[in-house]
């Protein structure tokens, strides 16, 4: 059997002999000096701090630019041009690229260890080491995931391609670390999920695998399309729906007693539906809107091919379509439920079934507003999401802002619909400041507000795909004059 | 074979390739010539499985090489414009990871980095580091990458570019050597002079569009007729009236110290005209079979609007 080859070349350039003396050395130097205190407790903190620091500073830094670097050096077409498989490449990237900091990673992890099993907390060592590599691998997995998707919106010219990834792992690394630490230390404590009780430690656990899980197969999806493998795109759409479902069984207050299991189904779906539109937003901006590739699809729709239609469906597409899908199971959810006055009343003082359905309806139109305003600036070129995404604060916060500030504060609502029913979830599950602690815009004549939404996205839903039309078209004719021009 | 059957591609606001199709003939080296922004680069990274066209395909041995671009590039060997390699690696250790990478036996690669080597003069650099390769050394250990795993069809984009007349003269005869082997290549220039020598199919590339693709004058194809230049040491009246009764000679241009003739492409033909030339008495100093100017052709082709073949 071979060595995966991207793993051998790693070997080859990172661990000359005066590297494997010199990582060693320094820190047995240093823990030697941490060990003259005396305090074993005082070695299991600096062997852990500077694991954390190895994996997680350095670490998050070679996994960002594994890539990046290779495609600045001109070596990345050599790795496209190969017979290497995105698995192998995906493995020989992520431990690869970092195995020098893992030599020295592992040998911090050895310390801390002993210094545990020295003050008697062995029955910790499975968890802690599951917990410290795993957190490691996630941060690097991130890293290099979002170094991936960066290059193929960015290119590599610019500094973020590695510093913003790499600060991403880091962030990811370490809030996943901190937590699932805290879980750890937090005994007896449970995690109520879906319904279903964990101890807090075995959710964090398992949290941690599925999440560590999904970073990896982002990691390799990636890699397929830089590898030019053929794919469709379900990964992201599997993992929106994975984080929706994941996210909205956790609110605690989310408990059968609150109402009829009906009732407790509605309220989770109204947070999948708010968490769905977060990560529309997310989307929207997190994945290139190649208008060649739209080009690309409108022609496979035009011939009939439904293979490279389904493989060319872009992401936004996609994940529109499913939180449209959470919306309309939130709205048939909420329609089944029978007349609650407590719960008609909580909702804007009118009808809550009406009040739902509107507000879906609006919060629906104004994410198809928003996300014609980018398509529509992408198909202009330039620094279309950067645009966009100054148009959206200026839209979601600005404008609202001076509305309330002019005393039109009852009139957000057409602009922006997050102003008014940001109280809504507020309200309902407890997570901020209840209706009468908010600015006084936010809380008009609640009863208007769900018209407001719904009514107020109608015509700028119809104005944006209108203008944005108009410009696929010119986008197509200008492609088209050129061939007229050139004579083909 | 390698077909390349209605390829478009697009940039935004313009189309970089339109509907190019053709096939590379077996053990040929196609020039691939055309502007600066013809398509070439976007052309060559169709046909190498980098870059998807927005409709049309690429066939290797009838197979679609964007369903399986892994296993297409098995057979396959491209060296871009802008390669860059392994710094730090020294020129063994790059060779054998490429050679790794492309999926060779383990058994195999000793072997084959030793070939590749040999064939691109490396033999005595193994241990030398490729960052302090001179450009030219770097253009043949990166060829040499390109070759390693011994693909039926090499891609060069511009591979000259930048090197010296001695390292262009080695390039081409390893060119040609690798063809004598049985490799199809296709190279990509916008220095025709630099293909001149080599190149025995021209395919050229103007904003997008195949304009012509055909075999070089003057390299024929079985079968056909080859142009052949006739000088005279002294001039000799009866030139042209030996030249015409010769059998299966067409005479294109005759003077009284030259003349320019087709023949069939068969050596023998020559052979036989040579003799009857030298019999009559005259006094031939020179007879060489013409070569294309690759240059004189391109330009015809452009401005005669091409005929895509």
């Amino acid at each position: 059997m071979q060595l995966n080859p991207e793993f051998r070349r790693y070997l080859w350039l990172e661990t000359s002999p005066q590297r494997l003396i010199a990582m060693p050395a320094i820190l047995v130097a240093v823990f030697f000096l941490v060990s003259l205190s005396g305090d074993a407790g005082s070695l299991g903190d600096w062997s852990l701090s500077i694991y954390l620091l190895l994996v997680l500073l350095w670490g998050t830094r070679l996994a960002a630019s594994s890539v990046v670097s290779e495609v600045r050096a001109g070596t990345w077409d050599w790795q496209r041009m190969s017979a290497v498989r995105p698995w192998q490449m995906t493995w020989g990237k992520l431990f690869g690229a970092t195995v020098f900091v893992w030599f020295g990673a592992l040998i911090c992890l050895g310390v801390f260890l002993f210094s545990l099993l020295a003050v008697g907390e062995g029955a910790e060592l499975p968890r802690m080491i599951f917990l410290m590599l795993a957190c490691g691998l996630l941060a690097h997995a991130v890293s290099l995931a979002a170094s991936l998707l960066w290059l193929r919106r960015r290119g590599v010219e610019k500094r973020s391609v590695v510093a913003l990834p790499q600060l991403l792992g880091l962030a990811v690394g370490a809030y996943a670390y901190f937590e699932a630490s805290g879980a750890l230390g937090a005994l007896h404590s449970i995690q109520v999920w879906h319904g279903i009780i964990f101890s807090s430690d075995v959710f964090a656990m398992i949290s941690l695998a599925v999440f560590l899980a999904w970073a990896v197969l982002g990691v390799y999806r990636l890699m397929q399309a830089e590898l030019q493998v053929r794919q469709r795109p379900w990964a992201w759409a599997a993992f929106v729906l994975f984080v929706i479902v994941y996210l909205s069984g956790l609110p605690a207050t989310f408990t059968d007693q609150q109402g009829t299991p009906m009732e407790s189904l509605a309220l989770r779906l109204m947070l999948a539906f708010w968490i769905a539109v977060g990560l529309a937003y997310v989307t929207y901006f997190l994945f290139e809107k190649d208008p060649i590739a739209l080009r690309g699809l409108n022609l496979a729709l035009k011939s009939g091919d439904s293979r490279r239609t389904l493989r060319l469906l872009p992401h936004w597409l996609i994940i529109t379509f499913i939180t449209a899908l959470v919306g309309l199971a939130y709205v048939v959810c909420v329609l089944l439920l029978d007349d609650r006055e407590g719960l008609g009343e909580t909702l804007l003082g009118m009808d809550f079934r009406l009040a739902s359905v509107l507000i879906t309806l609006g919060l629906l139109g104004f994410l198809l507003r928003d996300l014609a305003i980018i398509l529509f600036l992408n198909l202009r070129g330039g620094r279309p999401d950067a645009a966009a995404l100054v148009y959206l604060l200026v839209l979601h916060l600005l404008v609202p802002g001076l509305m309330g500030a002019l005393g039109a504060g009852a009139l957000i609502g057409l602009v922006s619909p997050f102003a008014h029913i940001a109280s809504l979830p507020l309200q309902f599950f407890s997570l901020g400041p209840s209706v009468t602690q908010l600015p006084g815009f936010m809380t008009p004549n609640l009863a208007q507000v769900p018209w407001l939404i719904a009514l107020g996205s109608l015509p700028q839903v119809a104005l944006l795909l209108v203008l944005l039309a108009g410009r696929w078209r010119r986008f197509q004719a200008d492609i088209d004059e050129s061939l007229a021009h050139e004579g083909v | 074979m390698l077909s390349v059957e209605h390829i478009s591609y697009d940039y935004p606001g313009t189309r970089a390739l339109q509907d190019v199709s053709f096939s590379l003939a077996p053990q040929s080296i196609t020039a691939l010539v055309g502007p600066n922004g013809a398509g070439k680069t976007t052309l060559l990274r169709c046909m190498a499985a980098l870059t998807e066209p927005i409709s049309g395909r690429v066939l290797l041995e009838d197979r679609d090489i964007h369903e399986e671009p892994r296993e297409s590039h098995k057979a396959m060997g491209y060296l871009s414009d802008f390669f860059g390699l392994y710094d730090d690696l020294t020129v063994q250790q790059c060779l054998r990871h490429q050679a790794a990478a492309q999926g060779v036996a383990a058994e195999r690669q000793t072997a084959l980095v030793e070939r590749a080597a040999a064939r691109t003069d490396l033999s005595d650099r193994l241990k030398q580091k490729a960052g302090a390769l001179s450009r030219g050394l770097r253009q043949r250990l990166a060829i040499a990458q390109a070759i390693l795993h011994e693909p039926r069809f090499l891609l060069l984009d511009e591979p000259a570019s930048g090197l010296d007349p001695e390292a262009r003269h080695r390039l081409s005869d390893l060119l040609l050597k690798l063809r004598d082997e049985g490799m199809t290549l296709i190279v990509s220039s916008h220095i025709l002079a630099e293909l001149r020598d080599y190149s025995s199919h021209m395919l050229i590339l103007r904003e997008g569009r195949l304009v012509h693709h055909g075999p070089v004058a003057g390299e024929t194809e079985a079968g056909g007729q080859a142009a052949v230049v006739i000088e005279l040491a002294a001039p000799a009246p009866r030139f042209a009236e030996v030249l015409s009764g010769a059998e299966g000679v067409t005479v294109l241009t005759a003077g009284e110290t030259g003349a320019r003739v087709l023949l069939p492409e068969d050596p023998a033909a020559r052979e036989v005209l040579l003799r009857r030339l030298v019999e009559a008495g005259l006094p031939v100093c020179g007879f060489k079979v013409e070569r294309s100017d690759l240059q004189d052709a391109y330009l015809a082709q452009v401005k005669g609007g091409g005929d895509a073949a």
